[in-house]
């Protein structure tokens, strides 16, 4: 009945407007494990680089273990990276707030837990938990007013009658019910960010597509911008508009969602499609690589995925493999981390089908394909914006680049 | 038709509770044949674990089997003593357990532990047992040289292919499977069912398989029984219910799993919240969510007819010969 409402295809270009949000660069995490006697790092997050935009979706997602839940926790300052920036709306976060996050940041970025039996307070009412925010954040001036905001706030996120479900406790709603709830406390402060960590994995399934569509609606609404983790390559489909796949903490492959799932380049990404249950699929079909567990404590060098990986080269075990853009159609800002992408940078002529992209010779001016290469009449009208958009989405330009070089346009602002 | 191994027959379960007794299972009937891969699928409450647990007689109180019959090879499970239940479980149908982690014992072997499944229910030496446990570690892809380790030296995994050893220990014709993968990740689940797959393709046995993962169990189940509020709401071969869902609920749940292929388009999945089982709805248990209900729903209780060769559904709108009878065609096609 609503079809209209649901533009997933959006075209992820005309979303970049303006600067990023977040820009994220080179971003590491070491957890430290062992006793006393002898010290040893866990690697959680390696050299993580993306940004995110207004009214955008991107979806972190990959196996138990491969950080995805740890970018979101460093990102909601819950826990202190190791290395690397966090830009925030053009100011470098941890500079100005080392160690704590101020009040503001806190009110414009938000997060949505995974378990909403845990993440509600049992002894207090939904009118509680909804009114403490805006309280906190000086976002009314009488009782009445506050009255009015919670109650506009369970109408946004579906609960209905607001009078009855503001008098609730949390064990009087189903679990669905009181996602929405966390949803709702988390749009009390307006946010420009949501950082949602698996929203929908501990729902009953046939709430599940609500919880998604109401995030969705959301963010056409009020142009927020989500931050998705999620194991569940399918609802990444459905919801974001870019994706970013992990292993072992290092992005291994990004860009626009509907280019990851159809055309996946990173060996990995493709065993993780290949292993996600397919109703129409034969379960006799063989993986292309075996499962295991890369190793996170005093890893190897090189690509972590070398150990599994099929199409394994000699360089991979040495080197940690750089992102290298790849240009095809509707390519806008993919990315992959691997070695065999790594000789083909100035191949012409490449073919839409080729699975052996070239990286573009002037990275940083990547134009439209020209007439004669791959065409694509989709990505040609607005010039200037993709010409800025895949600047700014060139990720490269924070990790991988020396120090030295010039650094993100954002700073300057 | 393959010969039935299991025959289910209306078996209802309920839960004495202080409010009052709860129908976890109503009525529900099903067969099972042999080497036939069987797939209950439902939310959470919506009596599918009950289901397995009544008819390998392991319910505790509060829940008691209050009706219906549950045959092996012809035999009636409820019927039977004490001495033949020990007999009778592990050898005939065993059990895989949901979680992996909690399932196995912390601090015995893993060799131990399949060993003990052998040993409580043959006459063998534990030397012979442990023999037999390191094939059946090699049987489900570990290496024979793990049956010393612990638990926790294992992945998870690694963890439940020991547990699916343990399962298939004694050699039983049915395996129940309790959302076998559940706390996996995609890649390790899809190895593990194809080991599952691989396995009952050497050794014949038939599996029941409970999830409420229906992609999964699209892919993996011959025939499906979708239960909800304890009752079945629709049975069928995967291919059919995959084709024509002939139950409004199977097909709103049809649309809560995004598809990874083909056009992105908005999904509504099923309004409102799963029935409090303490106060079922009346008449159809999915009326109050249902998008297709009629004022007879309210109050009339549908029951499970055929609609197609081996396909039936319970709901109103497929019962035939009525005055209220809608217009809707019965193979609505794709959805």
């Amino acid at each position: 009945m609503s079809e209209d409402r649901f533009t997933p295809a959006d075209n992820p270009i005309a979303k970049r407007v303006g600067q990023p949000i977040i820009q994220v660069r080179g971003l590491t995490k070491y957890f430290d494990v062992g006793n006393g006697l002898r010290q040893k790092k866990l690697r959680a997050l390696a050299d993580i680089s993306f940004d995110l935009f207004r009214g955008e979706c991107i979806a972190l997602v990959g196996e138990s273990g491969s950080g995805k839940s740890t970018v979101l926790k460093i990102l909601a300052r819950l826990e202190q990276p190791s290395e690397g920036r966090i830009i925030f709306q053009g100011k470098d976060l941890l500079r100005n707030e080392p160690r704590t996050a101020s009040l503001d940041y806190r009110s414009k970025v938000q997060m949505i837990f995974q378990d909403p039996f845990g993440s509600l307070n049992p002894v207090h009412t939904v009118r509680y938990h909804l009114a403490r925010p805006l309280v906190r954040h000086r976002r009314v001036s009488d009782p009445n007013e506050l009255e009015q905001q919670v109650l506009s706030l369970l109408r946004t996120v579906g609960l209905s009658p607001p009078e009855e479900f503001a008098a609730k406790h949390p064990h009087q709603m189903s679990g669905g019910q009181r996602q929405r709830v966390a949803i709702a406390r988390a749009l009390a402060v307006n946010p420009v960010v949501i950082l949602a960590d698996e929203p929908i994995s501990m729902l009953d399934v046939s709430i599940r597509m609500g919880i998604l569509n109401l995030l969705h609606d959301l963010k056409t609404a009020t142009n927020v911008g989500y931050l998705y983790v999620t194991h569940d390559v399918a609802s990444a489909r459905y919801i974001a508009d870019r994706t970013m796949v992990m292993y072992a903490g290092h992005m291994v492959e990004g860009g626009p969602t509907e280019t990851i799932l159809d055309s996946p380049r990173h060996p990995y990404t493709k065993l993780l499609l290949e292993a996600v249950p397919d109703p129409k699929g034969n379960i006799f079909r063989e993986l292309p690589a075996k499962s295991g567990h890369p190793q996170l404590v005093d890893p190897p060098p090189g690509c972590p995925f070398a150990d599994r990986c099929p199409e394994v080269l000699d360089v991979c075990r040495k080197k940690t493999p750089e992102p290298v853009r790849i240009r095809h159609k509707n390519a806008d800002g993919h990315f992959v981390r691997c070695h065999l992408f790594d000789d083909e940078a100035d191949e012409p002529n490449i073919n839409e089908l080729s699975l052996r992209p070239a990286r573009p010779s002037h990275p940083v001016s990547f134009n439209p394909p020209q007439a004669g290469q791959t065409p694509s009449t989709k990505l040609e009208a607005p010039h200037e914006l993709w010409t800025e958009a895949s600047t700014k989405a060139r990720l490269p330009s924070g990790s991988s680049d020396k120090e030295d070089g010039p650094d993100d346009t954002t700073e300057e602002v | 038709m393959k010969q039935p191994l299991l025959e289910v027959d209306n078996l209802s379960v309920e839960y004495m509770t202080e409010n009052g007794s709860v129908h976890a299972v109503d009525n529900v009937s099903f067969t099972i044949g042999k080497g036939e891969v069987f797939g209950l699928a439902g939310e959470s409450g919506s009596g599918k674990s009950t289901a397995a647990m009544a008819i390998m007689r392991l319910l505790q109180s509060p829940a008691i089997i209050t009706g219906g019959t549950a045959k092996f090879e012809g035999q009636d499970i409820f019927k039977m003593s004490e001495d033949e239940l020990r007999t009778f479980r592990w050898r005939k149908i065993s059990l895989v357990f949901q979680s992996a982690m909690n399932a196995l014992n912390p601090v015995m072997t893993v060799g131990a532990q399949i060993a003990d499944a052998i040993v409580s229910h043959e006459r063998v030496t534990a030397t012979q047992a442990m023999e037999r446990a390191a094939e059946l570690l090699k049987l489900v892809g570990i290496e024979s040289s793990r049956i010393t380790s612990y638990p926790h030296q294992l992945s998870g995994g690694m963890r439940q292919r020991v547990v699916i050893a343990i399962a298939l220990a004694l050699k039983p014709p049915l395996l129940f499977m309790d959302e076998p993968t559940t706390a996996l990740d995609v890649v390790v689940q899809k190895e593990i069912l194809q080991q599952i797959a691989e396995l009952k393709k050497e050794l014949g046995f038939s599996i029941l398989f409970i999830t409420h993962d229906l992609s999964l169990m699209l892919e993996f189940c011959d025939t499906i029984g979708i239960l909800y509020a304890g009752r079945l709401c629709e049975i069928a071969p995967a291919a059919s219910l995959l084709s024509g869902p002939q139950h409004p609920y199977t097909e709103g749940l049809m649309h809560s799993f995004p598809e990874l292929h083909g056009e992105r388009h908005r999904m509504e999945g099923i309004f409102g919240a799963p029935p409090d089982m303490e106060h079922p709805p009346s008449g159809c248990r999915f009326h109050p969510r249902c998008k297709k209900r009629r004022p007879r729903c309210e109050n009339t209780l549908p029951r499970l007819i055929h609609v197609g060769p081996r396909h039936k559904s319970a709901c109103l709108l497929n019962e035939p010969l009525t005055a209220e009878r809608p217009k809707v065609s019965l193979f609505p096609g794709k959805l």
